[in-house]
């Protein structure tokens, strides 16, 4: 029986990122798409939906990191779906810049930053995760490559901080510094701290990313708060 | 200005048996010592107002203070706090580095990155502080997500004690990584409390 592409339905796919239910959500996309449903509009009204209910639960202590972890994973599942059918259309997602994110070399820790990417990419930014344990010249180069407008650095540790640092020092030397826009984020990463390297914002959670992403690449929109 | 009160030791639950073993051992009864709960070592942002709390709880009660916290993941905060209150602190960025001291600590990160440090505090709690602090008891199909890029548990033993090695051990198998003790005794703990308190170690 085909399914009526209406409120209910955004809603519902909404619900299988906030619940992480992987299968669930492939199923409604593949549902969708048989009925003709936009996959921009699936992706904006349903994934990006879902995932921001869970980042803002997050942010207010509602929800535990395994639960925004799996929510991430299935935003991702269904969103790699819809783009296959974007791209195949020819079109293409709005895009408020592309990201390079990573975590720093030193360190191996990925949940957050790959929910932090997740956000970001429901949020209507390119994403380009290139992993863990990143090294200085893999975050420069991946920035070229990708013809990046910011570069977005993590770490859960306090030893390998510095390496941002390092990083931002590079993209001087090398003369790109003032094309890429530097968000950092994790555990020990504080203002004062990305004042001192001199990075232009630190998101303090996925939400506060896109937030101060927003603000940094001039982008206007009434952003999900808690309570 | 002394006046028997001795010097308080604030430090982390998670490090509490090292450092009341340290202190027994070596007779330092002038030192006391208050933990803060371990659970806050999930939770680093907490620990700076936690630590000045406990600070302005003992103001007055002792003749000095010292905190035996490294940063522990507050990114500068907690030297921020102790700044404005007057006190100092161990060094280190996290008690595993002083545990296993600095240099070795360091070694072990170039080596292998995804190596999980546990103490034996940890390792006989390890289902109430890591896998419920995380919420991974009511998701243990996550376990293998969150942990799929560390390959070992490092576990950093104050003493060689069959039980607490076979929680480590127990822990190691739950989280799918290799297993490896080092027995490091209190590491670079005593050698501080030393220097920063004129005593002598046994």
């Amino acid at each position: 029986m085909a399914i009526e592409i209406d409120e209910a339905y955004f809603d519902a796919l909404a619900e299988t990122v906030i619940d992480g239910e992987d299968e669930e959500c492939v199923k409604l996309v593949n549902d969708g798409l048989a009925a003709g449903v936009d996959p921009l509009e699936a992706v904006e009204k349903g994934l990006a939906k879902g995932i921001n209910q869970v980042g803002v639960d997050f942010g207010a202590g509602v929800i535990f990191l395994p639960e925004l972890a799996m929510a991430a994973d299935t935003m991702k599942t269904g969103a790699a779906i819809l783009d296959e059918k974007i791209r195949e259309s020819g079109s293409r997602r709005m895009s408020h810049g592309t990201i390079v994110i990573g975590t720093i070399k030193g360190d191996i820790h990925d949940i957050g930053k790959s929910v932090v990417a997740a956000v970001l990419q429901a949020n209507g930014y390119n994403v380009v995760d290139i992993g863990i344990d990143v090294d200085i010249d893999t975050f420069i180069q991946a920035l070229k490559d990708n013809e990046a407008d910011v570069l977005g650095m993590s770490t859960l540790l306090t030893l390998p901080l510095m390496t941002m640092g390092e990083v931002i020092d590079k993209l001087k030397e090398v003369g790109m510094r003032d094309k890429i826009k530097v968000i950092v984020g994790g555990c020990p990463v504080t203002q004062e701290f990305a004042d001192e390297i001199g990075a232009d914002a630190v998101g303090f959670d996925a939400q506060d990313a896109v937030v101060k992403l927003d603000g940094l690449m001039g982008v206007n929109r009434v952003h999900a708060t808690a309570g | 200005m002394e006046t028997g009160k001795g010097t308080l030791l604030i430090c982390c639950g998670a490090i509490a048996n090292e450092v009341v073993s340290m202190v027994r051992h070596n007779g330092w009864d002038d030192l006391h010592i208050q933990c803060l709960p371990a659970h806050l070592h999930g939770t680093p942002k907490k620990i700076p107002e936690a630590v000045r709390a406990k600070i302005h709880a003992a103001r007055g009660q002792f003749d000095d203070m010292v905190v035996l916290y490294s940063d522990c993941g507050t990114g500068g905060q907690l030297d921020a706090v102790l700044q404005e209150e007057g006190v100092d602190r161990i060094g280190g960025a996290h008690c595993y580095d002083i545990l296993a001291g600095r240099d070795e600590f360091a070694r072990m990160m170039a080596d292998e990155p995804g190596s999980f440090f546990v103490t034996g505090f940890l390792a006989r709690n390890f289902d109430r502080l890591v896998l419920r602090g995380m919420g991974l008891d009511r998701y243990p199909h996550m376990i293998g997500r969150f942990f799929r890029n560390y390959t070992r548990l490092v576990y950093l033993a104050h003493t060689d004690d069959p039980k607490l090695r076979m929680h480590a051990e127990q822990a190691a198998e739950t989280l799918g990584l290799r297993f490896e003790m080092r027995l490091v005794g209190s590491g670079e703990y005593p050698q501080f409390l030393e220097t920063r308190c004129g005593l002598n170690c046994r």
